[in-house]
């Protein structure tokens, strides 16, 4: 006899990533079985399936025989559930048809087969019964739940205890790894003029993902932004794949590759939104299947919810420490020069050879450095850099923390002799161990008019 | 014939089998399936379907009804769907059962390369079988795409 369990209690069991088999009958009685890339979980009575591009016999046979019947398998388990359903109606919009849009956007992103993906209606059905199919022998019980409001509490509290942007990157991470088990994350931050995310701060990696840039609109952490909704992929068998999808182009060594699991099993992009604005992407990987589906997405969206509003806090413009006497630095003259190369046609500057930046943060390390050179300056402040006509900062959400952020961390990673430190609110100091050489590479590309005398 | 041949070299494979079956309110009804195998002519499809004893799957079986397999290469997302009626249902010979234990090691090979664990492709197998054999009314190109639903 089969046990009936409720439909709250297989959540986990309803999320992207899992195909699931759905069983229907046409018109003259004909048993048909569809693969559908997503049963996702509405309420506690009613379940949605994806109607992609390529069932069409779906849509006939729901239309003849209301009844269905669907396969799902929790991923740790092994366990496999029957839904039992009823067919009610097809959407076309709404919040539902939005999130299981971009859950089937990123994977049509990260496989390539967009048409395949394409989302034609969301099936939404009333689930009459759920029954386990057979228990299998070597089913463990599932792990007790942890106390996910303390935990979020904790979340929040630790978030706010931070004082800067870096900070608030720094505690981010290092909560969601201390209080959700969250290890593997990246931070993203949105750049609006060039519809870029590049990463701030990342955990877990053997590498750091610092610099990192993603598209928007690109893979599952583009997708993520341009549709402004959680994606999961609770089975990722490569998550390589995924990596290389995400990340623009062969760039060679003025590219950093954005990091990424070798045996991720499940990853989830959280997009970072205040208001209407985007700010960002929180992506996680693990490597436990299923392990963002369920219940977890909840936590995710109010996880991403607090990360939110603690960066557009910390990231927006403040007052400045008064600063100190501008001083001139004593030019080093003992060992080798640095060699600094900036190319004016996506603003990369190398140094001794190795990427560090490009684009705005690329314009701001070169101006310091040009400021440095010429008149010996080491300290700079937020409020002039954001005055600087030719450093093109936009006007308003300007992401100069974020930004300043990114350039310190690649300086201290690549550990050259430079760096770039904050001296209090607003203000930093660039530090120059050995003497500079600058060198500037043209363009007479579209880039050249942004680099000639106004 | 070429496509014959290629429906049996997927079976060959370590291929997922649904089979799906309904009662007579049109009421479907789905379970997983092992060692499959056409006849030499392509006519027949025999496999073992998981389906306790007295269940809605083993009654409609045993009922002769109309009967769909979905074969699926999860490592290469091809699949083909098979349908017709039931002409034989019965328990499984020990030959069956050897069948279906080889059929259930090329799956586990097949799901890991989708990064499946064994244990985990191991525990979707059940422990209830009936050895069915349909006559096939039509063969189907179900991969994913353009084509998706084409007649073989």
């Amino acid at each position: 006899m089969s046990e009936v369990v409720e439909l709250e209690s297989i959540r986990d069991c309803l999320q992207a990533g899992l195909p699931a088999p759905l069983a229907t009958c046409s018109a003259d009685g004909t048993p048909n079985i569809s693969h559908i890339s997503l049963v996702q979980y509405l309420d506690r009575e009613r379940v949605a399936t994806s109607r992609q591009f390529f069932n069409k016999a779906l849509g006939n046979d729901l239309d003849a025989s209301p009844f269905a019947q669907a396969l799902v398998v929790r991923p740790v388990t092994a366990e496999q559930f029957r839904l039992d359903l009823r067919y009610l109606h097809t959407a076309t919009e709404g919040e539902a048809f939005e999130a299981m849009r971009a859950n089937l956007e990123a994977i049509a992103s990260q496989t390539g087969m967009g048409s395949v993906f394409r989302l034609r209606g969301l099936d939404v059905h009333r689930v009459l019964r759920c029954t386990r199919v057979h228990l299998p022998a070597s089913t463990s019980k599932p792990a007790a739940t942890p106390d996910a409001l303390g935990s979020l509490e904790q979340f929040v509290r630790r978030l706010e205890s931070s004082v800067t942007y870096e900070e608030a990157t720094r505690v981010a991470l290092d909560a969601l790894d201390d209080l959700f088990g969250f290890r593997h994350a990246i931070l993203l931050a949105h750049d609006p003029p060039t519809a870029r995310l590049f990463a701030v701060a990342s955990s877990g990696y053997a590498h750091s993902a610092v610099g990192a840039e993603v598209g928007v609109g690109r893979g599952l952490i583009g997708t993520a932004a341009s549709r402004r909704r959680l994606v999961v992929q609770a089975n990722m068998a490569r998550s390589r794949v995924m990596a290389a999808a995400v990340t623009d182009g062969a760039g060679g060594e003025r590219e950093i590759p954005l990091p990424g699991l070798v045996e991720a099993r499940s990853v989830a992009a959280v997009p970072l939104i205040v208001g209407k604005d985007l700010l960002g992407v929180l992506y996680l990987e693990s490597e436990a299947p299923s392990a963002f589906g369920g219940a977890t997405e909840g936590l995710l969206r109010i996880i991403g919810t607090h990360t939110a509003a603690a960066l557009a806090a910390r990231g927006a413009p403040t007052a400045e420490e008064p600063g100190r006497p501008t001083t001139r630095a004593p030019q080093r003259s003992d060992g080798p020069s640095i060699e600094l190369v900036y190319y004016q046609a996506d603003d990369t500057v190398l140094c001794d050879s190795l990427y560090v930046v490009k684009g705005a943060p690329g314009r701001i390390l070169w101006s310091m450095l040009k400021a440095h050179a010429d008149t010996g300056r080491t300290e700079f402040s937020n409020r002039e850099l954001r005055l600087d006509e030719s450093l093109g900062l936009p006007a308003g959400n300007d992401n100069l923390e974020a930004r300043l952020l990114v350039l310190r961390r690649r300086l201290a990673d690549l550990d050259r002799g430079i760096a770039l430190e904050r001296v209090g609110r607003g203000r930093m100091e660039l530090k120059i161990e050995r003497p500079a050489r600058l060198a500037v590479v043209p363009t007479s590309g579209p880039m050249r008019s942004a680099h000639e005398p106004g | 014939m070429g496509e014959r041949i290629d429906i049996a070299a997927l079976m060959g494979q370590g291929v997922a089998v649904i089979v799906a079956t309904r009662d007579k309110q049109l009421r479907p009804e789905i379970a997983r399936a092992w060692a499959p195998s056409l006849s030499d002519d392509g006519a027949r499809f025999s496999v073992c379907v998981e389906a306790a004893p007295d269940s809605a799957m083993a009654r409609n079986l045993e009922a002769g009804g109309p009967v769909a397999a979905m074969i699926s290469r999860l490592a290469e997302v091809a699949s083909i769907q098979l349908k017709g009626r039931v002409v034989e249902v019965d328990a499984p010979t020990q030959d069956r059962l050897d069948e279906v234990a080889e059929h259930v090691d090329r799956f586990v090979a097949e799901t890991a390369l989708v990064g499946v664990r064994e244990a985990t492709a191991r525990a979707l197998v059940g422990p209830e079988l009936l050895a069915v054999t349909m006559q096939l009314t039509e063969r189907l190109d179900e991969t994913p795409g353009a084509g998706a639903g084409r007649a073989l």
